[in-house]
């Protein structure tokens, strides 16, 4: 079984973001990036699925040579080699375009996504790219039972769940609690060094979507100690005026 | 609540001299990687751990699969076959869990893999560095004596030649892993009073292995003295490639080396959670970070830290190269962990009352470290041996 899974190389959470001098973009300095952690869930299926299947793990990741250290994790984790497309865009469309061009010419049985991406909250990629594939996919996917033509997959849904079955080829898009995604081993991180990253130049295409101004969310304010539930009134009424 | 808090507490490494790009991406992410594992299995569970005095014994097949156990060995036995930066760098992360999780990283893999790699014959190592790789057999080392630490040439333990067989008497203390371990690297005089080092195993008649308990430092690290009365043990279970001290001082000079960088991991903890302490604690209705002490508290703590970093990649690089002496890591292991001592004191002292607390890792690393800066060469002992190399003067005999 050949499998596919797309990661994108993210801010990690926990940094602090500052807005670059363009006003659209973020500054890069003293960020760490981090392979977007809704991808592990990806990543992980997809080496599960190989270790279960047999086969090939290929990831596509889209970016610059500064992205490499999230693939080589990835490969690290289990992925047998990886595609760099050289590229930068903020369109999920454009995004999906390349990929799904890239992903064609593999011609996988499965393609696993993570359910969004932490850094611009994207979340469209498993619905674009099973439009551009012209394959069935499932989201926010929970739980995952292949059986080599089909698979029957476990989805969140508002208020409750939802069990369905998909025919291969496929996109499934990963959430929390699909599974728990592996360390990298130790000997591994060395060995992954030695596998093939491809580099990929994707074809033009005209973003449809532009970010205008990115702004940070206006700092928190201080915290307040009242000695009563009487002035906590008094100040939830007159001052913030909740109540 | 407070075990919630501590569950999900975060931590920042330090790297205020960009040390990252003197990192290969390897190195950066074997050391990402054990932070993490660091951050998700130890850190929620450590304080417990050290409270009930009891080592987490669950987390020795997790270490294994990570590739941890004697991670600088060859792969041909089951290793992970890392440089020396790499292997300071997991020593260094295992210790902001807890010096009780690297000191038994330590043990295993400088103190009963190494001998066994170095000194053993190649049915020795066959059988025995895949199992301890795979932590599947814990082993523990056997050196000093009840009276004779720093001294470890005056050992009374001897080994007499009986037929096929070796006789061992004597006493062991301060062994960390004595009573989990299914072999025991052990150093005896022999009847010429040539220092030989045998591999003793668990359950063999007349070797046993009793814990000591009531310990005020490494609680989360099982120690124990191990006892030799004519315990008898096979002509092969000998080391046959170690001949006199400076066999047994050759492996401790790779126990020291992981030291060096393990101190660095417990006081980075210390200076992250001073620092994030320093800024929300609100006293005389700002945040104590706005104090000139407490400022000149964690500038020193940091610069500290980024001096012992330096010294740590350095001396990796050079054991890389074959240029490191054993008095290079006298000097990083005598540095590192008196800086790591003081800067949990001064941590402790940042943090206040709280800083006495289980809830914070301070007091923990602090009192680990009290054995640490005496273990593995005393301050005092590192001090002597750069005495020695500098002045061409032994100050010690």
């Amino acid at each position: 079984m050949k499998i596919a899974v797309c990661i994108a190389h993210v801010p990690d959470t926990a940094t602090r973001v500052r807005i670059g001098s363009d006003g659209r973009s973020i500054d890069p300095t003293g960020v760490t990036y981090v392979l977007n952690p809704y991808d592990e869930f990806a990543v992980e299926e997809a080496i599960a699925t190989r270790e279960k299947w047999g086969g090939e793990v290929v990831a596509f990741c889209i970016g610059g040579p500064d992205t490499e250290p999230t693939i080589r994790k990835v490969l690290a984790m289990g992925a047998d080699r990886a595609v760099r497309i050289e590229g930068d865009t903020e369109d999920t469309l454009v995004a999906a375009r390349w990929l799904a061009e890239a992903i064609r010419e593999e011609a996988p049985d499965i393609v696993f996504v993570g359910k969004e991406t932490v850094s611009f909250n994207g979340a469209a990629m498993a619905a674009a790219l099973g439009e551009l594939l012209g394959w069935p996919n499932a989201s926010i996917v929970v739980r995952l039972e292949l059986d080599g033509q089909k698979a029957i997959y476990e989805r969140e849904v508002e208020g409750g769940k939802e069990v369905g079955q998909i025919m291969l080829p496929c996109v499934i898009s990963c959430q929390r609690g699909l599974n728990n995604p592996r360390l990298p081993k130790l000997p591994d991180i060395m060995k992954a060094k030695q596998k093939p990253i491809a580099v990929r130049r994707p074809a033009a295409v005209e973003a449809g979507v532009e970010t205008v101004r990115l702004e940070l969310p206006p700092p928190k304010k201080g915290c307040r100690f009242v000695n009563s539930a009487e002035e906590l009134v008094r100040l939830l009424h007159e001052e913030a005026g909740v109540i | 609540m407070a075990q919630q808090a501590v569950a999900t507490r975060p931590f920042t490494g330090v790297d205020y001299y960009q040390l990252d790009a003197l990192l290969s991406e390897e190195e950066r992410m074997i050391r990402d990687t054990v932070r993490e594992w660091i951050s998700e299995r130890v850190v929620p569970i450590i304080d417990q751990y050290a409270q009930e005095a009891r080592f987490p014994l669950h987390l020795i097949p997790e270490m294994a699969q990570l590739g941890i156990l004697g991670a600088n060995l060859p792969e041909e036995y089951g290793c992970a076959g890392l440089n020396s930066v790499a292997y300071g760098l997991i020593m260094q992360e295992l210790e902001r869990g807890d010096s009780a999780i690297r000191s038994f990283a330590s043990v295993q893999g400088s103190l009963v893999m190494y001998p066994i790699f170095r000194y053993g014959s190649e049915e020795q190592k066959r059988y025995w560095l895949p199992r301890l790789a795979r932590g599947e057999a814990i082993g523990c080392f056997g050196l000093t004596e009840p009276d004779y630490g720093s001294n470890p040439g005056g050992m009374i333990t001897r080994a007499r030649r009986e037929g096929n067989s070796w006789v061992l008497n004597g006493a062991k203390m301060w062994i960390t892993n004595g009573s989990i371990a299914d072999v025991a690297v052990v150093w005896a005089k022999d009847e010429e009073g040539q220092i030989r080092g045998f591999l003793v195993e668990k359950g063999t008649p007349g070797f046993s292995a009793p814990e000591m308990k009531n310990k005020w430092s490494l609680r989360a690290s099982v120690t124990s003295e191990l006892i030799f009365e004519d315990c008898r043990i096979p002509l092969e279970n000998e080391l046959p490639h170690a001949r006199g001290l400076k066999a047994p001082l050759s492996c401790l000079t790779q126990a020291r080396y992981g030291i060096a960088w393990g101190a660095i991991g417990a006081a980075m903890d210390c200076y992250d959670v001073a620092l994030r302490y320093a800024r929300e604690r609100i006293q005389f209705d700002r945040p104590i970070a706005s104090f000139q002490l407490i400022q000149e508290k964690l500038v020193f703590m940091l610069t500290e830290i980024t001096k012992a970093q330096l010294l740590a990649w350095r001396l990796g690089r050079m054991k890389d190269e074959g240029t490191m002496s054993h008095t290079h890591v006298s000097l990083a292991k005598r540095n590192n962990v008196a800086m790591a001592l003081e800067v949990a004191r001064t941590a402790r002292q940042i943090l206040g009352a709280n800083g006495i607390m289980g809830e914070y890792p301070i007091m923990r690393h602090m009192m680990n470290l009290e054995s640490v800066i005496t273990y593995e060469g005393t301050h005092e002992i590192h001090t002597l041996i750069l005495g020695e190399d500098i002045t061409g003067i032994p100050a010690f005999k």
